[in-house]
């Protein structure tokens, strides 16, 4: 970062060098053992995702359109943004080329399948992206009324704002329904439903909220699991509904519900396990999503899903009494 | 010179800024002063083209350039990126803007900052410091600062204000918000007082005398009769 060619750089090179500088420095943390145990999951995860994306003539043309909204939500949740408006007048520049880059392997990907219009799309989409108002900039949030619903799942509130969730539910919901004589739709909507849960859960909130709430780390953990699960839970009905009614069955609808439940609970526990580092836990989030999906594909992948049911709530209460304890204290120290 | 003629901000129906206008000078500190929720960050946003959807004209009158191009703004919570040391966060606001990157030792000699440290990790006035650090070395014709003496010891305070005169003596115009009037009046060469989205008043310097008073009566002028009762 400070040598002298540093000096010669573009804005635009030496915000990318900046990105993959600091993405560099927090995957030392996260540590190189973990890393060898998650990327190999997320790289055959997503790359199984697309293989069966792409066979379907209409699942070619969704990949283009859920990466460019995945792309979407995370740029509305960025916590820099300000920070760059304020620091070089061009900036929109830089993150259209950073978003097209984070899409060049999906690009890659469906060049190899031979879909050239989806590749295309996706490389106009995801620059397209960096234009996009991010979700601080509603300010017309700034006076909406305030309920007790609002402060308490606030993962929720501002998960579904940076996602668009409130607009992309009916039209999931549509779409299922629509094509409900396949089980295939009700999985495929509740797959990318649990993205947007998982986007919702992505987050650190600040520490302050957590000693706020003055709940033992087992009991701040067990509001937050009922609070998202049935939030989770209420949102996910009409899916299931579907899936019952259809050719899957009640028992399969039954079956499909208990583990997207316990999917979102493990989620939402990984990310009070690495709770405040984001790196971490949204790889471990990853991670836990890349096993599920591929779960059939090998007898090791239900194992380590176990260990990481048991594992991560243990290290969710661990971390959770680090945090609040120390939260605590700095609370006693102003005081 | 910096120039706000009849800003109105609105968010909903909740009007931020009623009709603002204001100057930024060159060589000149102009004061901003006003109540919590008085609309001065908004007014500094939407003078930095922070803010879209705002009534009026915001300026850089006789330059070619556009407001933030010529102007550094320190806003109220500096952010910086985790995992980054201060020398580098100063070294990427140069790169942004495809300014070189001077020696920072000179002025890191005033400020003592841990500079290869993390930057998140240090105090609220060594973050301000920083913040103000990456806009001092890029030399701007304007610089905006948003409460630049909140978290500042006794000895930080002094010398900013010290650096803040200098600057203006050299021909830089400061826009200036402070909650701390003693010290926004000592600097300032003019201030305009914010009430509820308005401009109240615009003061000289010569008129100082008075803000204080005129503040307490537009504040708290019922509080202040009731104040009389009781002492």
């Amino acid at each position: 970062m400070s040598s002298s060619k540093a000096r010669e750089r573009t804005p635009t090179v030496a915000y990318l060098l900046l990105r993959l500088w600091l993405l560099g420095r927090l995957a030392r943390e996260v540590g190189a053992v973990r890393l060898v145990l998650l990327l190999p999951f997320v790289i055959m995860s997503v790359g199984q995702g697309l293989a069966i994306a792409t066979v379907h003539p209409w699942g070619r043309w969704a990949v283009p359109l859920l990466v460019a909204w995945l792309l979407l939500s995370v740029h509305r949740r960025r916590s820099d943004y300000r920070f760059l408006a304020t620091t070089a007048p061009g900036f929109k520049t830089w993150l259209a080329w950073e978003y097209a880059l984070l899409a060049l392997p999906v690009v890659g990907v469906l060049l190899v399948r031979q879909a050239v219009g989806a590749a295309v799309l996706l490389l106009v989409l995801a620059p397209l992206v960096a234009w996009g108002a991010p979700g601080g900039e509603d300010r017309a949030s700034r006076r909406r009324w305030r309920s007790p619903f609002r402060s308490e799942a606030f993962e929720w509130v501002s998960g579904m704002r940076a996602t668009y969730g409130l607009w992309l539910w009916p039209v999931l919901v549509g779409l299922a329904g629509w094509q409900r004589a396949s089980p295939l739709a009700p999985l495929a909507a509740l797959l990318v439903w649990l993205l947007v849960v998982l986007a919702c859960y992505g987050t650190a909130e600040p520490a302050s909220m957590l000693a706020v709430a003055g709940h033992s780390p087992a009991q701040f953990l067990r509001r937050r699991l009922v609070l998202g699960l049935g939030c989770a839970a209420a949102t996910a009905v009409p899916f299931w509904l579907l899936l019952g009614s259809g050719l899957a069955g009640w028992g399969a609808a039954l079956a499909v519900a208990v583990v997207w439940l316990a999917l979102v609970a493990l989620l939402i526990v990984a990310k009070y396990a690495f709770y405040p580092n984001e790196t971490h836990f949204r790889m471990t989030q990853s991670l836990v999503l890349s096993i599920a999906l591929l779960l059939l594909g090998n007898p090791i992948y239900p194992v380590l899903l176990l260990v990481a049911a048991i594992g991560l709530p243990w290290q969710a209460q661990r971390r959770l009494r680090q945090t609040i304890g120390d939260a605590s204290g700095e609370h006693a120290t102003h005081a | 010179m910096l120039e706000v003629i009849d800003l109105h901000k609105a968010y909903g129906r909740h009007e931020v800024l009623r009709g603002v206008s204001l100057a930024v000078r060159p060589g000149t500190i102009h004061g901003l002063i006003g109540a919590n929720g008085a609309g001065k960050t908004t007014l500094i946003n939407c003078l930095y083209g922070l803010e879209a959807g705002f009534g009026g004209t915001v300026r850089a009158a006789g330059a070619q350039n556009s407001v933030r191009e010529i102007t550094g703004l320190v806003p109220y919570e500096p952010y910086f990126y985790p995992r980054l040391t201060g020398r580098e966060y100063v070294t990427f606001c140069l790169q942004a803007r495809g300014k070189a990157v001077p020696d920072l030792q000179g002025w890191n000699q005033l400020l003592e900052l841990p500079l290869d440290q993390y930057a998140n990790e240090y105090s609220a006035g060594m973050k301000k410091k920083l913040a103000l650090l990456a806009v001092l070395v890029q030399d701007f014709q304007f610089l905006i600062l948003d409460e630049p003496f909140n978290g500042l010891d006794l000895e930080a305070n002094l010398l900013l204000k010290e650096i803040l005169k200098r600057l203006r003596d050299r021909g830089t115009g400061l826009l200036l918000t402070s909650h701390i009037l003693g010290t926004l009046t000592e600097v300032a060469d003019e201030a305009s007082v914010l009430v509820a989205g308005q401009v109240q008043r615009h003061y000289t310097a010569a008129e100082f005398g008075t803000l204080e008073a005129d503040l307490l009566a537009a504040l708290h002028g019922e509080k202040l009769t009731h104040l009389r009762t009781l002492l």
